[in-house]
């Protein structure tokens, strides 16, 4: 707690060190700034370091590089066009953070989401935790000196972008969510193709798991790096794989349950002590279950409409609109002046780095008001001083692999 | 994977209050769920030794040589043309060389980076309206299809091209003479467009406007629709 | 406000919830607790969360009670968002969101903040995560935090002089050369009212839309040409 309240140290603030200034090269402590355009801190993330030889003493992460003000855009967009935006949070998981819109407005507006809409969208939800959890898989593997690893995770992402592609039209920043469901239906070729792909999976898993699990260097590269306890991860907000990893068996899927989460069959995995190698095996074993969840999706695909049937919210069928007038009208009002009621949302959902919140806040006018998205990457970011802090200057680059944080939803 | 040790919460630094002074049973949290799955910390003895495993994953790494690429050669091997792609967006050409755009303006609203601006104009043709010049700034274009979809006369869909390079900035503003494409290169997206747009209602095209030409209306047919501007 | 329904969120999965968890506390004790600190409860919105709002000299006790009250115990502190209202009084909100991890419970407590005044205690002491939240909250809608020992911009740059999620920001921003009303911006600068009723939001649009009042940075004010 101390660590992370007292203000930013510098090199004038250290008591002085024997040797007097401008002494011993071997007795200074050096001021060394990483980043913003360093290939292990993920993005643009500027980390200030106070260094005593290869000890971490200080430590301030700089973000907002990438700050392009998505809440204040979000005031000046209608309701449909801000998903575009929420894909370009964590580009990661693009339909994860749509899913987190989604389900936000609709709980403003009151709308029912069919049940085959909400498993489809369960289905992207998972399938996104997958492709952020490959990307963390692979990069995580390269900034531990295992570069096959990217390989090897990457050719799974390829895949399974090439099911997003057939399933959205897009690989990667989809825009494939609707207020009251989803864009297009899922095809049974294309469920067929994700059955095979979702089978495959825990086989490469284990893949993984045999190039990097029990291979000493990367256990003794990642052991007791990073380490905090699970009363520090809840006071510095920290949640999702960080925090399981503690030992805290908190997951929003379970917690606060939304979409089909409540009937589904999953292990929520925790660790033991809280170190980048926790974190490592909580995502490895999250992406199993992640499959588990998806084949039993999948196999009981509920029948029915992909999005809800309600003529007031939802874009009327599109031969109507060629032919009545009716129709006509409401495909105008509908896409220029669909209005919400006044109130207020909290919504949060599990994405692949925590609790992905959005807090929405209504006028009841075609725009919102105020939307606050609440970032786990922002917050979990937090929790990077007091793990680097003791430790060594290579151990911060197995640190912030194993927080993986994604600077475009950290400064949104 | 066996668990090694129970999760157990460590004992809360002194001051530090009040999760201490909650229930000291082990599962303290009710927002936790019960019967987490413990993940193995400790290496086994194998492992520690480390030749074993390093042996077995360069034999795994040694294997993939001779497995069957999944990356595609891509300039030479193109990606495969599924009636989903979303590649950037064009006008629908009519057979007589019109768009059948009717200059509405609902794209230029709900396009999310603004990237399509039109001038509409009058035209002598039954639809009376027409794009006088349609600019789409394909830089800005995010092809995320919702032109597409609020389009209520099916003159807008997205093609299959997906290359869109140029050598100045002015190469990627479309204007109507590059948009324009003809209804017969366009019928597999049309199609899917029809299908996908049609929602819950399975009647609903039961009279949409028939492949290339303009919907009439049938109550109109062998009557004109008068055309008088003045 | 008697017959609160519980949060459908702590309560849908029974199956999944700890069996051997403590007894959650109905959600009455929790308004009681909360109202004899000085909380007022106001009602329900659409996620059906408890809503509290707070005065904001009361705000370090009741924030210290939610946090320490082992009937309470608001462990997490999940978010943090300044909301300006510029036709009320007082104009700033600050709403927090806790999440009890013990009983497993949201609540959302809205702290008002004057214009004149724009301070309110930072619960940093409390909730160490608060630190960037509260950060954020300064640096977007320039309430300052009593008490934060670094309270610094964290997303804009050090030297920017305005707080860009206030309702007199522009969204095109201020030293911006392009103006987004060449881009087809006609569009969004519609103004909203949250004090009106639903619908009547559609006020003309404000074509002075200049410098927001009690800036002077010598930006001369945006053509008048291109919009319709």
């Amino acid at each position: 707690m101390s660590t992370l309240t007292e203000k930013i140290v510098t090199v004038s603030d250290l008591p002085p060190r024997p040797g007097g200034e401008g002494g011993n090269l071997h007795e200074e402590r050096m001021e060394l700034s990483m980043g913003p355009q360093h290939p292990a801190t993920h993005g643009v993330l500027q980390c200030k370091l106070i260094l005593d030889g290869e000890k971490v003493v200080a430590m301030d992460p700089v973000v907002g590089y990438l700050h392009r003000g998505k809440e204040k855009h979000a005031e000046h967009m209608t309701y449909q066009q801000f998903f575009t935006l929420t894909d370009r949070l964590d580009y990661l998981q693009p339909l994860a953070n749509e899913v987190g819109w989604a389900l936000t407005v609709e709980k403003l507006a009151g709308i029912e989401v069919p049940a085959r809409a909400q498993a489809i969208r369960t289905i992207i939800c998972e399938f996104m935790r997958l492709s952020a959890h490959l990307v963390w898989a692979g990069i995580g593997g390269v900034d531990t000196g295992a570069v096959s690893m990217f390989m090897y995770a990457f050719r799974d992402r390829e895949e399974l972008f090439d099911l997003m592609d057939e399933l959205t039209g897009l690989r990667t920043n989809q825009e494939y969510l609707r207020i009251g469901g989803v864009g297009a239906d899922l095809s049974p070729e294309l469920i067929e193709k994700m059955k095979k792909w979702v089978a495959a999976l825990p086989g490469h898993v284990d893949e993984f798991e045999l190039l990097l699990t029990g291979n000493k260097i990367f256990h003794d590269r990642m052991r007791g790096v990073g380490q905090i306890t699970a009363q520090q991860a809840i006071e510095l907000g920290v949640t999702g794989p960080c925090l399981r990893a503690t030992g805290v068996g908190v997951d929003l899927r379970r917690a606060r349950p939304y979409l089909l989460y409540p009937q589904l069959e999953f292990d929520v995995p925790v660790g033991t002590r809280g170190d980048a190698y926790d974190r490592y095996l909580v995502r490895i074993e999250e992406m199993r279950q992640s499959a588990r969840i998806l084949k039993q999706l999948l196999d009981h695909l509920p029948a029915g409409e992909w999005i809800a049937k309600d003529w007031k919210n939802v874009l009327p069928p599109k031969g109507r609109v060629y032919t009545s007038m009716e129709e006509m009208i409401h495909q105008f009002k509908t896409v220029t002046e669909w209005c919400p009621p006044k109130g207020e949302v909290y919504q949060a959902t599990e994405a692949a780095n925590g609790e992905l919140g959005f807090y929405l806040m209504s006028a009841g006018a075609s725009h919102p008001y105020r939307v606050k998205i609440r970032s786990p990457s922002f917050i979990n970011l937090q929790a990077l001083k007091p793990m680097s802090v003791g430790s060594y200057f290579s151990d911060i680059v197995a640190i912030i692999a194993s927080l993986h944080f994604i600077m475009g939803e950290c400064d949104r | 994977m066996s668990p090694e040790s129970a999760p157990v919460l460590p004992p809360p630094a002194a001051g530090a209050a009040s999760a201490a002074s909650a229930a000291s049973g082990a599962p303290r949290f009710a927002a936790a769920v019960a019967n987490p799955k413990v993940m193995r910390h400790a290496l086994t003895t194998n492992e520690k030794l480390f030749v074993g495993p390093f042996l077995k994953s360069l034999l795994y790494t040694f294997s993939r040589m001779f497995k069957k690429d999944i990356t595609r050669r891509y300039p030479e091997q193109k990606m495969e043309n599924k009636p989903s792609l979303h590649g950037v967006p064009v006008l629908v050409m009519k057979e007589d060389g019109a768009p059948r755009c009717v200059a509405c303006g609902l794209c230029e609203f709900v396009c999310p980076p603004r990237a399509i601006d039109i001038q509409p104009g009058e035209t002598d043709r039954p639809i009376e309206r027409e794009p006088k010049s349609f600019v789409i700034d394909m830089l800005r274009c995010i092809e995320c299809s919702y032109c597409e979809e609020v389009c209520p006369e099916e003159a807008i869909v997205m093609s299959t091209d997906y290359e869109v390079v140029g050598r100045r900035r002015e190469d990627f503003v479309w204007d109507l003479k590059k948009l324009l494409k003809p209804i017969a290169q366009l019928k597999d997206r049309i199609a899917w467009v029809r299908r996908t747009y049609r929602r819950w209602d399975s009647n609903a095209d039961a009279s949409a406007p028939p492949e290339g030409g303009v919907y009439r209306d049938p109550r109109w047919a062998g009557k004109s629709k008068p055309v008088d501007h003045h | 406000m008697a017959d609160v329904p519980a949060n459908p969120s702590s309560s849908s999965n029974p199956a999944a919830a700890a069996p051997a968890a403590p007894v959650a506390p109905p959600p009455d004790p929790l308004i009681a607790a909360l109202t004899a600190l000085g909380a007022e409860a106001l009602p329900l919105t659409q996620d059906l969360l408890p809503v509290f709002r707070v005065e904001r000299d009361a705000w370090p006790s009741v924030a210290r009670a939610l946090r320490r009250d082992p009937q309470l115990s608001f462990e997490m502190l999940i978010d943090v968002a300044g909301v300006d209202f510029p036709k009320r009084r007082p104009r700033f909100e600050v709403v927090y969101h806790l999440w009890s991890l013990t009983w497993n419970k949201v609540i959302r407590v809205k702290v008002g903040v004057p214009e004149e005044d724009p301070q309110v205690a930072s619960v940093i002491d409390l909730w160490p995560t608060a630190d960037w939240h509260e950060r954020e909250a300064f640096d977007m809608v320039g309430v300052k935090f009593a008490g934060h020992p670094d309270l610094r911009r964290i997303l804009m740059p050090d030297d920017y002089p305005w707080h860009p999620l206030r309702k007199d920001f522009p969204v095109e921003g201020i030293d911006n050369s392009i103006s987004y009303v060449k881009a087809g911006g006609v569009l969004m600068t519609r103004e909203l009212d949250v004090d009106r009723p639903a619908g009547q939001d559609r006020t003309p649009v404000d074509r002075s839309h200049g410098d927001p009042a009690g800036y002077s940075d010598g930006t001369p004010t945006l053509p008048e040409e291109g919009r319709s």
